[in-house]
């Protein structure tokens, strides 16, 4: 765990230093500094020295190793009231007041804990999750033992959406609100799986949909969000005490072996001891309070992911009790079997792709008046966020870290609101190409992964960017992103050994390129269909087999219509045509007994151009078949 | 609306950022701005900050007034402009316009010869015979509520004060209670009370006694320990902000500090209305006297195991975890009322 406190108080930092040595074994870095000189300079811009501050920190985790990481804010006393303003696009928020707000934007997995009253909402859990405290320090080390090291890489606390809000209703001085559009995350969702790959994919899926998320991995972690029961006989207060939301969607295994498991479940009157586990729902309800109050919530939605073996007659009566107690306790129920085809596969399965959620995401230009730059300080996040983001997806060796570096990026393209183009596609971009790595790297996602949805995801994408791009240029930038963006993928799969995915990319890319080829010059549009047809054929065998069954079939309907076999009458008459057309097609001979006219004759060279190509087609098949690894 | 543009300069020949720097220790403004604009619904104020070596002629205070105002929101829709200096060094003559500003535009000075801004203002305001007696009284009264926004950070800055004389002791506890083994705890012990640092804990209590409601003035180590310069204590600020010390959450406060509460008037000066409980009755004070005692203990006995052991979050009767965190968020939800008074809307950098 990396920890660095900004303080100036020695005491205070002598005993941020016992603590983390005593507790978690690990080192605190003390900035006595405070924010440096530069932010104070004379003339020049508070941001200045926030942006060094910054950019040091990024690049100082580049030679650390860890998942969690805590920065403990401890402004001097004379800067304490302002952290009441934590905007970084307000020109008149103080530097610490920006230098937190900027770090809660570029290090999402940073768990902040400040010193001194916040302008955070009071009754958030933002406000107390995010406060130096006793009840803090133990949060993070229930954190620290689930293995996944942070609540707030999916804004599970809250703290991100406070400040986006911020940035949200921040008004120009014409009353135009240029960030309007940046997206909302109200509700909340958890993921409860022991592993932590399932618990943190599914936990980005529900990011992904606009969810603020947490994924839980420990009891210790449950107990804290959740509000579970304590172990002990007789002790009913929560460990904590913070103010955690009600979970609006629930993904969970069945059977949950959490590494801090008690000795001793909590009690629970109204069930049985022999009943007391938590593969029983019911119990699991009745142990962690808010997943029992958010059954009574609208629209809660409970998804339950497990391999779904039922080996013996118990667990077969079992899995049919919890199926009795869910579908009775109301709300919707869906359940995915492990493994699953891929997040797109994995969201549709969990009826999040249904209009209900989709409608959130709304298209980033409607009503926005402002310009096509986001603001700058915006700008120098998401380029953090985009730069971290690369490094650590050219060093990810597992699906979680992949799926860090896809949240990095996730955050980059939200905060950009599809403004500044170049920068808001490297975004789209990026988190696609994570996105495709932690599916590949991970076991729990099947061999072939669904990547039609993902185009159809990055089209959505990129034309909410290209809108912002000149009505004469807007649909070729589209093409160009897609093609550039289709081509990374591919070779991303490559790197990953994913043929099918990869050949699926190449195939994709190769009917953009096409589609941007024909558009350069106008004469061009001629060869379109011709185009179009060696894309469609050249993705896969199967289509160049119909493709082929297709030209066959219609050239033997052409021969009978025009009477080319004038020695056959009625059915054999059109078998013979078959026969005939295939017979060109594979010799590029016309049968001996056809007849010969202009017409007929310039219909078989036609047929012959068209086989032609399709010979063509069949040896880049065999080519492409061949030079697989 | 009758609304009035008021222009302060504050003291020019103060070092930026020193203790006489009017803006950042009278108005709590930043050093590194230049000006802080406040628009209130009758009175707009433009604070331009003075400090040594900005203004070297007339001239150049002219300017200064002119670009801010300009960057401000400054419109041309004003009853009235008054610009106010606290230096008369530079001090502006003759005719002078405002950005934008039609109106005719009333100079004068405050500081020690002229009295307080507040005092000048008045004054000023009250010659502005061109505006109905009720548009003035709404100004001064307007000017007036400019007090309680910066009492609001001050009572920020008190807070993060007392958080920490007792932030390093709730750390510590927190790890004590945390600690995986009790060897480890022991260890863990030992180190807090080797390299323990500054004031005794009797000393902190007294501190926040003094910075709460000026009690314990007379013992030595608290005077003038006051983090405000102003040396306001909370329960003044919340005087100035208007809240009725009657409030619930005062009462909590003055109660979790183990004060007794006599009643009556609050008199910063003469400690009738608050004072503090007699020892054998002092449960907080009792709690933090024996932590000083381990320490002692501790300092004769080199690491006594039973010593350091005493040493623990549930110690005698105060549970000081709660205790502390109850207090923050006390003090917190009282600053959180305030919140509803606009800070600054302008800026400067």
């Amino acid at each position: 765990m990396r920890v660095v406190a900004f303080t100036r108080s020695t005491e205070l930092a002598g005993s941020l230093r016992r603590y983390f040595r005593f507790v978690h074994g690990s080192d605190v870095e003390i900035c006595s500094q405070g924010i440096p000189a530069a932010a104070a300079g004379p003339r020049g811009s508070t941001f200045d020295g926030v942006a060094t501050l910054v950019r040091d920190l990024a690049q100082g985790e580049r030679n650390k190793t860890g998942s969690g990481w805590i920065a403990i804010l401890d402004p001097p006393s004379e800067a304490a009231f302002r952290l009441t303003n934590l905007n970084p696009i307000d020109p008149t928020a103080e530097s610490w007041g920006l230098f937190v707000a900027t770090l809660v934007l570029a290090f999402p997995e940073m768990h902040v804990l400040l010193v001194g009253p916040s302008g955070l909402a009071a009754s958030s859990l933002a406000r107390s999750a995010h406060r130096l405290s006793a009840r803090t320090l133990e949060l993070m080390r229930h954190v620290a033992v689930s293995g996944f090291g942070s609540l707030t890489l999916l804004d599970g606390t809250g703290l991100r959406e406070q400040v986006r809000d911020l940035i949200r209703n921040k008004q120009e001085r014409d009353r135009s609100r240029p960030m309007r559009a940046l997206p909302c995350r109200e509700r909340f969702a958890v993921s409860i799986d022991e592993e932590s790959s399932y618990a943190v994919l599914e936990a980005y899926v529900a990011f992904r949909m606009g969810f603020r998320a947490c994924p839980i991995t420990t009891w210790g972690v449950a107990s804290e969000v959740l509000g579970g029961k304590n172990p002990v006989p007789g002790a009913e207060a929560q460990p904590s005490g913070l103010p955690w939301s009600t979970p609006d969607l629930v993904f969970e295994d069945l059977y949950l072996n959490f590494l801090d498991l008690p000795a001793r479940l909590p009690d629970a009157p109204k069930i049985s001891p022999t009943e007391r586990r938590l593969s029983n729902l019911r119990y699991r309800d009745d142990v962690f309070e808010r997943l029992g109050d958010a059954k009574r919530k609208d629209n809660f939605r409970r998804v339950i992911v497990t391999v779904g073996h039922r080996r013996s007659s118990t667990l077969l009566s079992r899995w049919k009790e919890n199926l009795a107690y869910v579908k009775s306790a109301g709300g919707h129920l869906r359940i995915i079997y492990k493994p699953v085809a891929g997040m797109f596969s994995f969201i549709r399965a969990a009826g999040l792709s249904a209009k209900t959620f989709q409608k959130r995401r709304r298209n980033p230009s409607v009503g926005d008046e402002g310009s096509h730059s986001a603001p700058g300080r915006i700008v120098f996040v998401a380029e953090v966020l985009l730069g971290r983001a690369s490094h650590m997806l050219a060093s990810a060796k597992t699906a979680v870290e992949a799926i860090h570096a896809a949240v990095l990026a996730c955050e980059a393209k939200e905060l950009l609101v599809g403004k500044t183009p170049t920068t808001a596609l490297e975004a789209v971009a990026l988190q696609h190409e994570a996105e495709v790595a932690a599916e590949s790297m991970f076991l729990g996602v099947e061999y072939n992964i669904d990547v039609k949805q993902r185009f159809n995801d990055i089209q959505r994408e990129v034309g909410a960017v290209a809108v912002w791009f000149a009505p004469g240029q807007r649909y070729r930038s589209s093409l160009n992103a897609r093609l550039t963006i289709a081509e990374r993928l591919a070779q991303r799969f490559s790197s990953l050994h994913q043929v099918e995915e990869e050949l699926a990319c190449l195939a994709h890319a190769r009917k953009l390129r096409f589609d941007l080829w024909v558009r350069e010059k106008p004469w061009r549009w001629v060869l379109w269909p011709v185009l179009r047809y060696v894309a469609f054929t050249l993705a896969s065998l199967g289509r160049f087999v119909a493709g082929v069954a297709s030209w066959i079939l219609l050239f033997a309907g052409v021969h009978y219509v025009l009477h080319s076999l004038p020695d056959a009458s009625g059915a054999a008459r059109f078998w013979h045509a078959l026969a005939s057309s295939a017979y060109f097609f594979a010799t590029l001979q016309p049968c001996e007994v056809v007849r010969h006219s202009v017409l007929i004759d310039g219909i078989l060279a036609a047929q012959g151009f068209v086989a032609f190509l399709n010979l063509g087609l069949l040896i880049s098949h065999l080519y492409l078949t061949a030079s697989r690894r | 609306m009758d609304r009035l543009l008021v222009i302060v300069v504050t003291r020019d020949w103060a070092s930026r950022g020193g203790p006489e720097d009017e803006f950042c220790v009278d108005w709590l403004q930043p050093c590194d701005k230049e000006y802080w604009w406040f628009p209130g619904s009758a009175l707009h104020l433009l604070l331009v900050h003075g400090y040594a070596g900005r203004f070297n002629s007339e001239e150049a205070v002219r300017q200064a007034i002119d670009d801010h105002a300009r960057e401000s929101s400054v419109d041309s829709s004003y009853s009235g402009c008054v610009v106010l200096q606290h230096s008369t060094r530079y001090r502006i003559v003759g005719q002078f316009t405002v950005s934008g500003v039609s109106t005719e535009v009333r100079l004068a000075t405050y500081g020690s010869t002229a009295g307080s801004v507040l005092e000048a203002l008045d004054l000023v305001v009250s010659n502005l015979s061109d505006n109905s007696s009720d548009a003035r009284e709404g100004w001064k009264k307007e000017f007036r509520k400019i007090a309680p926004v910066v009492a609001r950070d001050r009572m920020a800055q008190l807070i993060h004060a007392i958080v920490h004389l007792f932030l390093p002791l709730e750390v510590d506890f927190s790890g004590l209670r945390e600690a995986s083994d009790e060897v480890s705890r022991t260890d863990y012990a030992t180190e807090i009370l080797r390299t323990r640092t500054g004031d005794s804990y009797e000393v902190r209590l007294r501190k926040l006694r003094f910075w709460v409601a000026k009690v314990e003035g007379d013992h030595v180590a608290v005077q003038s320990s006051s983090p405000l310069s102003s040396g306001q204590c909370f329960l003044e600020l919340v005087l100035v902000c208007g809240l009725s010390l009657e409030d619930k959450l005062i009462e909590e406060l003055v109660g979790l500090c183990g004060l007794i509460d006599n009643g009556g008037a609050f008199r910063p000066d003469d400690q009738e209305r608050y004072e503090t409980p007699r020892e054998d009755d002092d449960q907080v004070g009792s709690f933090f006297k024996n932590l000083d005692e381990v320490q002692e203990a501790q300092a004769l006995i080199k690491q006594s195991r039973a010593a350091v052991l005493k040493l623990g979050p549930n110690q005698k009767d105060l549970d000081f975890l709660e205790w502390f965190a109850r207090l923050r968020e006390v003090m917190e939800g009282i600053h959180d009322r305030l919140l509803s008074v606009r800070r600054d809307v302008g800026g400067g950098e």
